[in-house]
Parts: C-alpha cells; structure tokens; sequence
C-alpha cells in the first residue's frame, strides 16, 4: 500500500525536447478540376510542425497560410492561361482542357520564388451505375456501397471516397476529415466493366444520414503517394512513427499538381429494402 | 530454483487504479557432477510480459468493449556437460533450445486482429581446450544452430477482415554451421597474444553464406603495473533483427538471411592502457575502440512494420561505424570501493535509400554515458552505497513541418507532415541518483541476513518511457517525455544460511 501511494505521488514531471530544427517555409501546391466549373490550385505556404493540431479552426488555417499575392500560370504545348486570384490562396478559371495532354504549372510570388510541376490530364471515369444504403450488423449500422464503372482499355488507377456530408457540417471536422478511401489499379480487370459492393468501415451511420461517395482516374505517382498516406494510418502517431518524405511532384515546393477529374455522387442513407 | 512476479500491477488496484502490466519469470537449475571429471548442468528459464488492456464503452448500457492483450514469452534449456580429460585437456559440450515469440490479441465488437511471431532456435556446440605447454594453448570446435522463424502471422476476421486479410509472412528455416581455432600463448615475458579463426556458414533455402571471420589480441606488458593492449575481430551475422527507427517496441521482428538479404558483417580495432596503482587497489582503463558494419538492414520509408507480412521487398541494406573512448576507474578494497566509468561514443549510419543517402546518426548514438557506483564502509556491519547513472539521449526523427493539401474528395484538408533529417534531434538526457544503507547482522551469527534501505531516483527525474504532443496555452503544441517512476523509497531484507 505503501509503495503504492509513494508511485502514484511521485510521478516526476515531463522532460522537455528541445532543439527541434525549424523547417524552412516551402510554397505548397494542390489542385482539382471540378466537374463543370474547371480548374482550382490552392497556393499555401508550409507552418511549423507545433503551430497546428487537429483541432485548429479550419477557416483560420487556411488564411493564415494562404498566399494571395501569386502569379500562377498553366500551359501547355498550344495554350498558356493565367488564373484569376479567386481570394484565399485559391486561383483558377480555365475550362478547356485537353485529355491526355500534359500542362505545366507555374507559380511564382515574391516570398518564395518560382516553382513549377508537371502533369497530364488524364481521362474522365465515372460510376456507370452506384447506388448506397445501410445495412444492420450485430454491432453496427455500416454504410453499404454498390458500383459499376467501365475501365478504359489502358493502364489506369483509381481512388474511390466515401466521406460524411452535412449541409451544417462543423468546420472542425474538415480538417483531417475521417474519409473512407479505396485505392485500386486494373490488372485484374483492364478494359472491362468493374462492379463491386463494400462496407464503409469503423463509421456508424443513421437512417437520414448523407454520404458523398467519388471516383477518380489517378495518375500512378498520386496513387502511390495517397496509397503512402493509407498504409501510415496504422502507425500510432505521424509524430512518434516512422518518418516519411511523402513525395511531391512540385519542383521546389510541396503537394501536389493533378488534374483528376472526381465523379461525385451524395446519397442520402436509408435502409436496405 | 527462483521465481518472481511483479506485484506493482495489484498494490495499483487496490487503490483503485489500473495498470494492466506484470511480469513473472521462473529459473531452474540441476547441477551434477558424476565423477570428478565430469560437471554437468541442466538449466530452464521461462519469462512473460503480459499487458491486458480493457476499455469499456462510456455507455455502461451497451456491450462495446475494447480488448487488447499483449505477451512476450521467452523460454530456454540448456544442457551443459564439462569434462577434464587426461593431458590438461577440457571440453565442454552445451546443448541448447531457445524460443521467443509474441502474442497480440485485439478485439473490438466482431473484429479480432490476432498477431503472431515466433522464433526458435535449436543449437549444440562443442569445445575443446588443451594447454600445449606454459607458453601457449588452444581452443577448438564447431557450433550448429537451427533457427525456425515465423516473423510475422496476422489473423484477421469480421469487420476489420474487410480492410485486412489473413496473412503470414513465409516462415523460414536457417541452418547455420561453424568451425573455430584459437591459440592463445605469450612470447618472451612481456607479451601475450591471441589469435584466432572461426569460418562460419548459413544454408537458407538454396542459399549458400560463408564468412571467415579472423581475430586477433596483443597485450604488452609495459611494467608491473601497466599494460597496453591491441585487438581486432570481424564478425559476421545471418539473423537480422528489423525494428523501428523511431519507437521502440518489443515487437521486433527476427529475419534470416535470404538470397535477397545478405549477412551483416563487421570489423572492430581496439586499442587500451591499463594501469594498477596496487598499494592504493585501484585499477584504471582507457580503451579507445572503431567498428565499421556493413550490410546493415534497414527498411524503406514509408514502410509499415505492424501488419505487414511481405516486407522483405521492403528491406534494404546500408553500412555504419561507431568508435568510442571509455575511461574505467576501479576501487575493489578499503573502506571506499566502487568504479567509476566514461563512454564518450559516436555512431553513424548510411542507407542510399534513407535520408537523400547522406550518412546520418544511428538512433541510439548516444555521446556521453558515465556511472558511478561508490560503495562506503561505515563500521564493519554499515555501508553506505550510491549509485549515479548519466546517459545522453537517443535520436529522433520530429515532424518539424506541416502543409495543408484538400481531402481526395475536396470534403475538407488534410495537414501532412514533413520529418526533419533522420535522427537529427537527441532526446532528453537521462540520470537518476541513488543511495542506500546495509545494516548487516553480526557474523558470529549462524544465519547471516542484511537490510537494505535507501531511495532510488533520489531528486526524482523522469526515464523517459516515450514522447508526447501536448498543448500550450497559445494554441501551439510542444514534444515532451513522460517518466515512468519517479523517486521510489525501498526496504529489503535478506537473509542466507
């Protein structure tokens, strides 16, 4: 008994790490092309690893390390286009872009200098047919996702997401927001119809609940680099954990440069008939 | 025949906490001798770390719960049989098995995660010493060992099953043999060699190592009391362990050699003074060392060792070299024993796929370590001990950046993190003080007993046990260690007959 309140008394306190190197702020990129609207880049700068958690205001991130004041530039062989600066680090605009071509990005501003990246436009693959519900296990209720698509006649990758969607959705849970996320290449089936049903997995849903599910044509760097994020979700902390230089296809920067175009579908659950 | 179990897990339950950890372990062992020739020994040895770690659901009403069990078992017989021939000749037969493995057991509503690993060698060497005459002797043999290793075994069904199948890395079997020769002899009056060579082998499915591994000492006799002394030995070694680099678990995984995974070898030069200053019994020693390893195994970034069961496509080799300065000072009779010792030590390691291929420090380059332990005769029934123990911190990798890109799916961002250099920050210094009292019983006594009292981790400074994010008040975060135990008084009382 004794022993026992003299360990819980004598606890000692933390001892402090110090020391810790500084990261030189980096110009970071990430870009989408949205399904009838074009395409957006968001330009950030990189912060220091202790300077935000999970549970930092989303909207108040991204405008401390937005950049605004960027020229940011994308061309190709026959065509170069300047983005209009839409405000908060994001620019875009253009919308006639040509499948399989391959575009340069530029950026450059005066904190940081000009980077720049390349990448191709790879061609749009969408659900033929999807449909979502709940289904009802000992435990849980799970959100059940059927699917079909047809896979193009060439080597291809693909990213299928499955996140909650709330018209009211707290911001706070749009930053590291918990996303479902499949990744697949098409050896097995290359050029042919895919269909397939999954259980959305260590989510609980409710009747009434919306869901947005997508799929995306990738390219092989990003499926490896999404594929890198994934498997590092089993560590037990990304601060404690092994360390990963995820890759980047920005020369001098940080994220980034797609042009993938998302099949995005919103379902409101209910249950199986 | 010795047993143990902590009891620190129980004296925390009664006062109404939980620590689910204890350990126990059992030693035994029959010693022989059934001609005056003859000694033989029979030994077993079995241990366990258990951690059962339960966490109930908030609901009291529901069923949820979360188990998780984790254990580390490791057992050992040995048979040991020495025998005097005639012609001043010894040999020694040892006959050994040893086995380790882990167990973890998680279970979560209708997901089990089951984790297995397990490793058990089987081996027998033999030894044969003769002394020739009263300049030189000499040592042979050979050794066997059978290593059987199931690295790593992931059981997976209901929920999770879905997102993780059933997998086992392929099990492997090594079979490895060596020969050995050492002759150890003096030369005129001042020196005193060694040398010797051991050509060891391993056999892995239809693969084939051999090493000769070469060693050899020189000790020169300055004076009476001072000597200088000169080695060199190359090692090799077909049985890597893979750890993390960057947290420490018990779970790390034994792997053998295969075509793909080449032996680790390396090469060390030592060179030392020793001085007695005898009318005062103290000894000292400075010992300067250099070791160069090559084919040290490593593994890709990004790898995930936990549950994964194919990751020899994800092992890489590189090389090292650590070298040192060690300063030992010794006291063995008075009224005031004890030593005192100084590493100063550095290590470096190189992989082509780590670290942009630039030479980085090892995890545990740990620059200074020093001990002192002082031991003082009060009376002829007190003494008074103390013990200080200083080591400097190990290395680690921090995430020192972070950058923001969108969710796959545009439905939010996602903070990335950006490591600094590999191992580029030393952790926390650890030393702790100790000191104590003996009060021995009188020896005109027929049993003879000792009590033993003193504080352990005397100005209470953490071990550090782990590394922490916590918040500041600013919003900011900061990295720290927790310690496990701080300063702990204890009694002993021990008594011998």
């Amino acid at each position: 008994m004794l022993m026992g309140v003299v360990y819980l008394g004598c606890i000692p306190e933390p001892l402090p790490i110090e020391n810790l190197p500084k990261l030189t702020p980096k110009l970071v990129v990430s870009s989408q092309v949205l399904p009838g609207v074009g395409l957006v880049v968001l330009v950030t700068r990189s912060i220091g690893a202790l300077d935000a958690g999970e549970n930092a205001n989303p909207e108040e991130l991204i405008a401390q390390i937005a950049i605004t004041d960027a020229t940011v530039v994308i061309s190709n062989t026959t065509n170069r286009d300047t983005l209009l600066n839409l405000g908060n680090g994001f620019y875009g605009g253009i919308t006639n872009l040509q499948e399989s071509a391959i575009y340069e990005l530029q950026i450059e501003n005066n904190e940081f200098g000009k980077v720049n990246a390349f990448t191709t436009l790879l061609p749009f693959v969408g659900f033929e047919e999807i449909s979502a519900d709940i289904i009802y296990n000992e435990f849980d209720s799970l959100a059940r996702i059927r699917y079909t698509f047809n896979d193009p006649p060439t080597e291809n990758f693909y990213m299928i997401n499955v996140q909650r969607y709330s018209a009211t959705q707290q911001l706070t849970s749009l930053l590291n927001p918990r996303i479902y996320t499949k990744l697949m290449d098409d050896k097995e089936f290359n050029g042919q119809t895919y269909s397939e049903t999954f259980n959305v997995l260590f989510q609980e849903f409710l009747p009434g609940d919306s869901i947005a599910v997508s799929l995306t044509n990738i390219s092989q760097p990003y499926y490896n680099y999404v594929k890198l994020r994934n498997d590092s979700r089993f560590g037990f902390s990304e601060f404690a954990s092994e360390p990963i230089n995820f890759p980047t296809n920005v020369k001098g920067g940080l994220g980034w440069f797609t042009l993938h175009t998302p099949d995005i579908r919103l379902f409101e659950l209910q249950e199986d008939q | 025949m010795a047993a143990r179990r902590t009891y620190i897990d129980k004296v925390v339950s009664a006062l109404g906490e939980s620590l689910p950890y204890y350990f126990y372990d059992i030693n035994t062992k029959i010693i022989l001798k059934p001609t005056q020739h003859d000694h033989i020994e029979i030994g077993h040895y079995s241990g366990q770390d258990v951690l059962n770690f339960v966490r109930e659901a908030r609901d009291t009403s529901s069923n949820f719960r979360f188990t998780s069990d984790f254990t580390i078992a490791n057992s050992t017989q040995t048979f040991l049989w020495k025998r005097k021939w005639k012609n001043q000749t010894n040999a020694v037969l040892n006959v050994y098995r040893t086995r380790f493995n882990y167990a973890i057991r998680n279970q979560f509503e209708d997901s089990r995660l089951f984790t297995d690993s397990d490793i058990t060698d089987w081996g027998a060497k033999y030894t044969l010493q003769k002394t020739v005459n009263n300049k030189w002797e000499y040592t042979t043999g050979w050794e066997t060992a059978r290593h059987a290793v199931s690295p790593n075994v992931i059981s997976t069904s209901g929920e999770i099953a879905q997102l993780l199948e059933s997998s086992a890395t392929r099990a492997q079997t090594s079979l490895e043999n060596s020969l050995f020769f050492q002759a150890d002899g003096r030369w005129k009056e001042k020196w005193q060699w060694s040398a010797g060579i051991r050509v060891s082998t391993a056999w892995v499915d239809n693969t084939f190592y051999s090493n000769p591994e070469p060693r050899l000492a020189i000790r020169y006799t300055l004076n009476e009391t001072a000597a200088l002394k000169a080695s060199y030995s190359r090692m090799a070694q077909y049985l890597h362990r893979v750890s993390s680099a960057a947290v420490a678990f018990p779970t790390d995984i034994w792997y053998p050699v295969t075509e793909q995974v080449k032996p680790q070898t390396a090469d060390q030069l030592t060179l030392a003074y020793t001085k007695k200053l005898t009318e005062k019994n103290i000894y000292l020693s400075v010992e300067t060392y250099y070791k160069s390893m090559q084919r040290l195994i490593g593994y890709r970034e990004g790898t995930n060792l936990f549950l994964n069961t194919d990751f020899e496509q994800q092992l890489i080799q590189g090389k090292g070299n650590a070298y040192g300065l060690e300063l030992l000072i010794k006291k063995e009779a008075g009224k005031l024993t004890g030593w005192i010792a100084y590493t100063l030590s550095r290590a470096t390691r190189q992989f082509d796929e780590l670290n942009n291929g630039e030479t980085f420090l090892a995890r545990y380059d740990r620059r200074h370590n020093g001990s002192a332990v002082l031991n003082y005769a009060l009376t002829k029934r007190i003494s008074l001990s103390s013990v200080f123990e200083f080591i400097s911190g190990s290395r680690f990798t921090p995430v020192i950046g972070q950058y923001v890109v969108p969710a796959p799916n545009l439905g939010g961002v996602q903070l990335i993190p950006v490591y600094a250099p590999v191992n580029s920050v030393k952790l926390a210094d650890t030393h702790r003080l100790d000191v104590g009292v003996k009060l021995f019983s009188k020896p005109s006594k027929r049993y003879k007993s000792e009590w033993y009292i003193g504080v352990y981790n005397v100005y209470n400074r953490a071990t550090p046990i782990g590394i922490n994010i916590e918040p500041n008040d600013d919003g900011s975060f900061r990295y720290e260690q927790p310690g496990l135990f701080g300063t702990i008084p204890f009694i002993s009382y021990g008594i011998s007959f």
